[in-house]
């Protein structure tokens, strides 16, 4: 059985920490000027953290976790296909009428409306880093709680 | 095409967008109900997080995302 409040203990500074600085610089990074190399750097240099962390976690679950059930946990994807069928037929559809047509927009051009204002750049940034970070994070923490020899004794 | 009629047709397709995106957030909260039988998006993103090669397109689509959002959005004038 995994010690989890002694893991989720254990963790809450360095979390805390994390998010902390993640906000701190979504907020930077959503201020840039776009278009710019500025603009670029700053969703590269996420995006190089993420992909050199997911390859070492990649090699680190290979080496210690058993192999996942196969389907375990997954339920009917109709639902997920259907939408993703409708999505990218409406995508494509406006892309086929350059991208920038006022009859059909795509997706980004529905966003765009929302990106006027810093706070809810701000907001999507944030929401954008945590789709990386959240799985990644929580693979190191379970990871921990599976070596860790016990419930921490401050608990 | 009277401007009218474009305008129209924008807020149109726009409602598309906005309810398409709301079907996926029935979906996934249906697919997480207790004894719910719709997959769920955290599960399907698993499953391909747990393959290198779903692994290397997942991060591929999310650098993309915000590359494309972040990096080189309009804000429509």
């Amino acid at each position: 059985m995994r010690p989890v409040r002694g893991t989720l203990s254990r963790w809450r500074w360095p979390v805390a920490a994390l998010a902390t600085a993640l906000a701190g610089y979504a907020w930077w990074a959503s201020g840039v000027t776009p278009f710019t190399g500025l603009a670029s750097l700053a969703v590269g240099m996420p995006v190089a953290a993420v992909s050199v962390a997911a390859a070492a976690d990649l090699g680190r679950r290979r080496a210690t976790a058993p192999p996942r059930a196969r389907g375990a946990g997954a339920g009917s994807r109709l639902p997920w296909i259907v939408l993703g069928v409708l999505g990218a037929g409406l995508e494509l559809t406006a892309l086929a009428l350059g991208g920038r047509s006022h009859r059909v927009p795509t997706l980004s051009t529905v966003v765009d409306h929302a990106l006027g204002t810093h706070p809810f750049r701000f907001v999507l940034f944030c929401g954008w880093l945590a789709v990386a970070v959240v799985p990644l994070a929580r693979s190191t923490i379970g990871r921990a709680g599976d070596h860790a020899p016990g419930p921490d004794p401050a608990d | 095409m009277p401007r009218a009629r474009i305008r129209r047709t924008d807020v149109a397709v726009t409602l598309a967008w906005l309810v398409l995106m709301a079907a996926a957030v029935v979906v996934e909260v249906v697919g997480r109900r207790p004894g719910g039988r719709g997959s769920t998006l955290g599960a399907i993103g698993s499953a391909w997080w747990s393959r290198p090669a779903g692994r290397i397109l997942l991060v591929a689509v999310w650098a993309f995302v915000g590359w494309h959002v972040f990096a080189r959005y309009t804000v429509p004038g």
